[in-house]
Parts: C-alpha cells; structure tokens; sequence
C-alpha cells in the first residue's frame, strides 16, 4: 500500500512542480494599463499589456479596404490622455464608439500601439448605454 | 401581471423562510408533521416562482416597457423567440431563470425521493431551502426583475399614458446573442449548475442523517450525471458558438467566462468517478463529499463570475454603486453565501467524519481503486491550476488596485501535462483489476493496446518528419509542443485500443451465448449501459484530444488580398474569387434588419472545386458603424477551410479574404456527440431485451 502513497506522491510533487517551474518566460502575466498609467510607467512600455479605456468617440478610421483600423483608446478618468492604436485583423462584433475596449499589444518605437487582440465589454452585461425614455436625462432609471 | 410577478417572489421568499425553520424542526424533532410542512413549501416555492417567470415572460412579449429589464434586454422589432431568450439575457432576469430551474429540480427531487429516502429530507431540504432563499433574497431586494423603469425625469413609465407608452422602444438584446446557439448555451449551463445542487444536498442530507442505507445514491448519481452532461454540452455549444461567430478561427480561448463552467465540469467529472467507487466499493467517501462541495460552490461561482461582469469588466467592483456600503454589494452577497456552505458543510464533514472513514482498505497499487485516486488527484489539480488563474487577478486586484489576467501562456504549460496524464489514467483504470494489481493481468490485457499506441505514435512521428508538414526546424522551435502531441497521439490509441479490446471480448461473449450477430453488437450497451455508456464518453473525449492537439498545434492561417478573376493558394486549397457583391449600403435601415457585401469563393483542391463559399459582413441596424463577421467554413472531417471577408474596397472591386486551415476541429463537434450519446446510455434506464 505504500506504493500507492508513493504515486499519489509523484503526483502531487510533479503537478506542484510544474505549476511553478511553468512561471518563468512566455507564462508572464499581462498587466492592464489605462492610458494614464501607461504613459507614467515607462518601464513597461515595451513590454506586452492590456491596454484598457474607451473607444474615444470620432477617433475610429479604417483604411479603404477596410483591413486596417485605427483609432484611440482614451481614459476612463481622464479623457485628454488618449493612445493612438493600430489593428489589423478580425474586428469584435460589438466594436463600437463610446465603448470600453481592452487591447491587448505592445508600443512600437513611432509612438503607436500596435494591437494584437481586442475584447470589447460585451454590453448586455452591463447597464445599458442607451437612453432612457422620455429624453430628459441619460437613463439611469435606478441604481441595481 | 408584473405585481403578481413580485408578489410571487415576496410570497416564495417567505415560504422559503418558513421551510428552513420546518426543516430544522423536522431535523432535530424528527416528526414528520415538519416534513410534511417542509415538502409543501417546496412546491410552494416551486409553483410560485415559475408564475414569476411566466410573468415576466408575458411582460417581455407584450412589450411592457414599464419594466426596466423589458426595456434593456427587449425593443419592440425583436422576433418573438430572441424575447423569451431575453429572459436570461441580463443579471436578474437570469437569476430568476436559475431559481425556477431549482425550484422545479428541488420539487422533483422530493418527490421522487418521497418514499424511499425520506429519512434525509430534513436536511437534504434544508441545504435546497437555503440556496432557494438565497436566491430569491436577490430577486427580492437587489436584482429584482420587476424593478420598475423612471425616465429621465425621475417619473414610473407606468404612469404614462397609453398613448405615450406606445412611442417608447427598448435597447434590446446584444445581436450577438442573436443567435440560436447562444440561445441554447446558456439553459444548457445552467441546467448544469443547478443540478449539481441536487446530489450536493443529498449527499450532505445522507452525512447528516448518518444514512446507512443507499438507496439515495442511485438518485444522486443519475442528477450528478444530468448536470454533468448538460453543463458539457452547454460547454462546448459555446465554443462552437465562438468558433463560427467571432472570426477569431478559435473555440476556447481559457476565458475567464469559460473557465467559470469548466471548473464545476472538471471536478463534477471527478466526482463521478470516485462516487461510482463509493457504488461499488464504499470507498473514498471523503473524496466524494469534497468533490461534491467544490462542484456545489464552483456553480455558485461559476453563475456570480459569469453574471456578474466582475472578471469581464474591468471595473468590476466599481460597476455598483460606491454608495452601496461594502457588506450589501452584491459580490460581497455572493461571496458570503459561498462562505455560508463551505462552513456549514465543514462543521457536518467534521462531525461526522467517522462515517467518511473507507470501509475498505485498498489492496494495491495497481488495483482499479488505485487508478481512481490517482485519476481524482490529477483531476484536483487541473482544477486547481484553472481556479488559480481565474481567481488570483481577483485578489491580485484588491491588493494593489492593479489589474491582471492569465491566458493561454499561463494555463497551457500547466494543464496538457496533467490532461495527457488524466487521459492515460482513463484507459488503464478501465482495465485494471479491482483490488489487486499484478503484472499478469495488465499484461495480457494491455499487450495489444500498447502495441496500438507505440505502432501510432510511430507512424504519426515518421508521418511528420518525412510527408514534410513538419521539419526539425520547426520541432526544435518549440519542442514541447509537439512532444505532447505525438504522446497525445499514442495514449489515445493506446486508449481507444483499450475500449475496443474490451468491447469485442464483450461482443464475443454474447456471441458464445448463441446470440445473433446484430444483438451481440448491441449486448454491451444493453446488459450494462453504465459501463459502455462510459466507454462511449471515453472515446468522445479521445476525439476531443486529437482534435483540441492537432487544431491547436497545426493551425495555419492566410491573408489575400483579391479581385474578381483572381485564384490564390491558401495552404492546400486555391481559392478563386467570382464577385464581390454587395447591398445597397445607404443608412437607411428602416425596411431592412440588415445589408451585407460579400465575396463568391470557389474552393478547388487541385482540380477539383470542393466548395462554394461566402464570407460576409453584415451591418446591423442596431451597429451601422462596424459590421460584422460572418465566416464561412467548408468542414471536413480531416481539416475545416475557414474563410472570412477581413477587408473590402468597393471601389477598387477588391477584397482582402483571410483565411485559417484548422484541421481536425470537426473532431471536436464529434467528440460532442458521443460524449452526449455515451452519457444518455448511461443514464437512461434500458430495459434488458
């Protein structure tokens, strides 16, 4: 029976063993940086992170075949801090102006991100953007 | 109807409140008068909360935007169906939907344990008492469905007049969940979660009454074995969902939104196997009752993570309102109520743990009890390593309000190790011996099977390396990679060897017995369909391996710009592009859903045209600005040709068409398939012919 302590042993030493020695290059973690916080930490510009903001109304431009698409991601808190974004690839279905966007990329050396991967915040599952009735205010009815 | 709506859920609340009392009466008097009280309750509760539901089904068909879910998840032009889907569309209208589907699993559950189980009820009612309550708390005070809608000016659309509730549209549904399998994916998990609930209060029910009867376990394996295979399928719907609407050529992506229903998949699996030890063997009790937890609270997870927006959103504690204090946000609700069951199940696991002791002691290493617990050891880790990577952004944020997540680079490395070993185990456990080891047995049984697998592996590294889709160069480009899929490549063999080998024995057996040749072949699956039924699942998880391997390791992907006339090579396909075609594209959506462009592909392998495709984007009325993907896949089962329409130049005529190959993903669907086939074998009684 002790053999079988043994390999349930193995196991859990070569699972535990794995989980850690496995944290070391590629297995990085991203980070998320709002506009803001990318431009003060300088030492993380070139690595690989998510970028996080809003699609900045007006910004969106896509080349004439429509393959390229650029467009700022601006902050949250503080929306005179925008990062200009290029990407080329497929497009979420729900990418929208005004929306929250998550960029996943790095900088290049001309000051633009280049984009690897968008994930836009699928909207219904979240409050609404869209407005209420009646026109006279934005729609927040109730705060669930 | 919306007050009969609230009224039912105030009403069921409180009939929720009373049970938990009568169901502690009944536990500590032991009079069935309580019991009596407590089973009325449940359907009470049951009968009260799906006319809830059908109210607020009735309000999303007639378009009562007085309600202010109506108007954020319906608009007067959705089709009918994409209504009703409304319904779990949003936060509390889902929860609405995951408190009926208990309340109806519970009302069922007592009722078919009426007569024969009675004896565990009071507590087995009492833990469906407590998560029905806790639910309805929610619906009652802080996501209740029937809040009704103000405008802007702070005034109830339901005082308006008729004529001016006429003039008022909802949002509506996101169009991305417009769709038909997005409308079955997410019932199918949430029958899944819900139904863990059921065994979770049994087998507590059964350690608190200290049963020693057990019949009960019959009842609790085939509900254990229902989720499993609806949260399964509901699983891979999704994948298959992403894989044809994102454009992305993917299916899983180690989303947190995915990890939340693969984590309860990964331990209700493990569950399954060491309860069927329990079954048969009385052991690993222990393991069963902890399993059965984790599954228990990995739902409740999985439901408030997915619902919730917490992960998705990258403010997550901050989408509520920063007024609400702390202790009443609704992450700090759920979480509590988590902690709620992991305390009670603890204190009846520690008073009761004299009765988690093994009746037997296992006899050796290289018995079939054995394979078991290392199969349940590996499965804890895979879970692990998943909870881990879901959970620690989490943490990670409210200690340094700063925020990470974990992809493929962080799961992959740790995970395939432990998923080749927890496939390795599958086929051995099913040949194994029960109590003793032995060189003797394995090898006779084994011979065959790893011949099988070494002549596979073989063949697939020579195959590689000579037929030229693989060079050494690429190898020594990432080695691990496709180490793990030669020796993903030969356990499955190995593995699959092992069923057949088992299943012809069977097949001879009958034959022996003077059976005709068509009712041998079916012998196995009628004589014992829970063990063939489980062979079934084995071999469509052996396909969902080969095809997650070789879709993974092997995808290519193109891009080409093209005009009309044009024939490019994608890989092993040349593409010709007929026309690029479009609708008329001025903005006025007012007859029209919605206006496409679109490219004729005509697919040839060599000479021969092998299909007619057409990638899409769409422009929705709801998103005139971005239009969407629409992919078009020519699937065989070898290799799927997906092909999307990435750019267009109406101007120019051309278009840019991107394009992935992915071979095998067909293999997955299949997989499906016999996993729900092998898993309706097992559950379904068949009657012996």
């Amino acid at each position: 029976m002790k053999v079988k302590w043994t390999v349930g042993l193995i196991i859990v030493v070569g699972a535990l063993a794995l989980f850690f020695l496995s944290s070391t290059g590629n297995s990085k973690p991203v980070y998320y940086y709002s506009p803001t916080e990318f431009h003060a930490d300088t030492a993380k510009q070139r690595d690989r992170v998510k970028l996080k903001g809003i699609i900045q109304p007006g910004s969106v431009k896509t080349s004439q075949n429509h393959l390229d698409l650029w467009f700022n991601v601006q902050d949250e808190k503080d929306p005179s801090k925008t990062i200009p974004v290029h990407y080329q690839g497929a497009i979420p279905d729900a990418f929208q102006e005004g929306l929250q966007i998550v960029v996943d990329g790095r900088m290049d050396g001309q000051g633009t991100f280049q984009g690897r991967e968008l994930i836009v915040k699928c909207p219904s599952k979240y409050e609404s953007k869209g407005k209420a009735p009646g026109a006279a205010g934005d729609g927040k009815g109730s705060n669930e | 109807m919306n007050s009969i709506g609230n009224y039912a859920l105030f009403i069921a609340h409180g009939l929720a409140i009373w049970g938990l009392v009568a169901s502690f009466m009944a536990y500590r008097s032991r009079d069935e008068r309580y019991l009596d009280s407590v089973i009325r309750s449940i359907y009470g509760i049951c009968g009260l909360v799906v006319l809830a539901v059908l109210a607020l089904v009735a309000a999303l068909l007639r378009n009562d935007f007085t309600l202010k879910y109506v108007w954020e998840y319906s608009r007067r032009s959705q089709p009918a169906i994409y209504k009703v889907t409304a319904l779990w569309g949003g936060m509390s209208g889902s929860m609405l939907f995951w408190c009926m589907l208990l309340a109806v699993f519970s009302a069922l559950a007592v009722t078919f344990n009426r007569r024969n189980n009675l004896r565990l009820l009071p507590f087995t009612s009492f833990l469906l008492l407590l998560t029905l309550g806790f639910f309805l708390f929610l619906l009652n005070f802080k996501i209740n469905p029937f809040e009704p809608l103000k405008d802007g000016a702070g005034q109830l659309l339901s005082s308006y007049s008729p004529q001016a509730l006429k003039d008022v549209d909802g949002n509506g549904l996101n169009p991305l969940l417009q769709n038909v399998y997005m409308a079955i994916h997410p019932p199918m998990l949430y029958l899944g979660y819900v139904g863990f609930t059921i065994p979770f209060a049994f087998i507590m029910g059964a350690l608190a009454h200290r049963e020693r009867n057990t019949f009960w376990m019959k009842s609790a394996r085939n509900w254990a074995m229902f989720s499993w295979l609806t949260l399964g399928i509901g699983i891979l719907l999704g994948g298959f969902w992403a894989y044809i609407e994102l454009g992305w050529g993917g299916y899983w992506a180690w989303d947190p939104v995915e990890n939340a229903s693969f984590m309860p998949w990964l331990t209700g699996t493990a569950f399954l196997h060491s309860f069927l030890m329990q079954e048969k063997r009385g052991i690993y009790r222990f393991w069963n009752v902890a399993f059965i937890v984790t599954t228990f609270l990995l739902s409740i997870y999985g439901t408030f993570l997915t619902r919730s927006g917490i992960l998705q959103s990258v403010h997550a504690f901050g989408q509520e309102d920063p007024s609400v204090p702390v202790y009443l946000r609704l992450s700090t609700i759920f979480l509590g109520f988590m902690a709620l069951m992991l305390v009670v199940s603890a204190v009846f696991i520690w008073r009761r743990r004299a009765l988690l002791k093994s009746g037997q002691k296992l006899e050796s290493a290289g018995s079939r009890e054995a394979l078991f617990f290392y199969g349940n050891l590996l499965m804890a880790f895979f879970t692990f390593v998943v909870v881990f990577g879901v959970s620690s952004p989490i943490f990670y944020r409210m200690i340094t309000h700063k925020e990470l997540s974990h992809g493929p680079e962080f799961y992959n490395p740790r995970v395939l190790p432990i998923a080749l070993a927890i496939l390795l185990v599958m086929g051995l456990a099913s040949v194994a011996p029960w109590r003793r080891g032995g060189w003797e047995s394995y090898r006779k049984q084994l011979f065959l099977p790893f011949l099988a697998g070494l002549s596979a592996l073989a063949a697939s590294v020579v195959a590689f390396f000579m037929g030229g889709s693989l060079s050494t160069k690429d190898f020594s480009g990432r080695p691990l990679t496709y180490i793990y899929l030669f020796a993903c490549v030969g356990i499955s063999f190995f593995v699959a060897a092992i069923i057949v080998e088992e299943y012809t024995r069977t097949v001879r057996h009958a034959l022996s017995r003077g059976l005709t040749v068509p009712r041998s072949l079916a012998a196995p699956f009628l004589e014992n369909p829970r063990r063939y039924g489980g062979y079934l699942v084995h071999i469509g998880i052996i396909c969902l391996f080969l095809g997650i391997a070789f879709s993974s390791t092997f995808q290519t992907q193109y891009q080409e710009s093209m005009r009309p006339g044009d024939a490019v090579r994608f890989g092993p396909y040349t593409v010709r592009m007929e026309r690029l075609e479009h609708d008329n594209l001025d903005r006025n959506f007012s007859s029209v859903n919605e206006k496409r462009i679109w490219a004729d592909l005509l697919v040839y392998r060599g000479e021969k045209m092998v299909a007619y495709l057409q990638p899409m984007r769409v422009f929705y009325a709801s998103n005139p600005e971005q239009p969407t993907y629409e992919v078009a896949i020519h699937s065989r089962p070898m290799r799927d040709f997906y092909t999307l329409l990435a750019g267009y130049d109406l101007k120019d005529n051309s278009a840019i068409i991107g394009a992935f190959v992915n071979p095998m993903v067909a293999w997955l669907w299949l997989g499906g398939f016999f996993v729900l086939v092998g898993g309706l074998t097992a559950l379904v009684p068949m009657r012996r012919v």
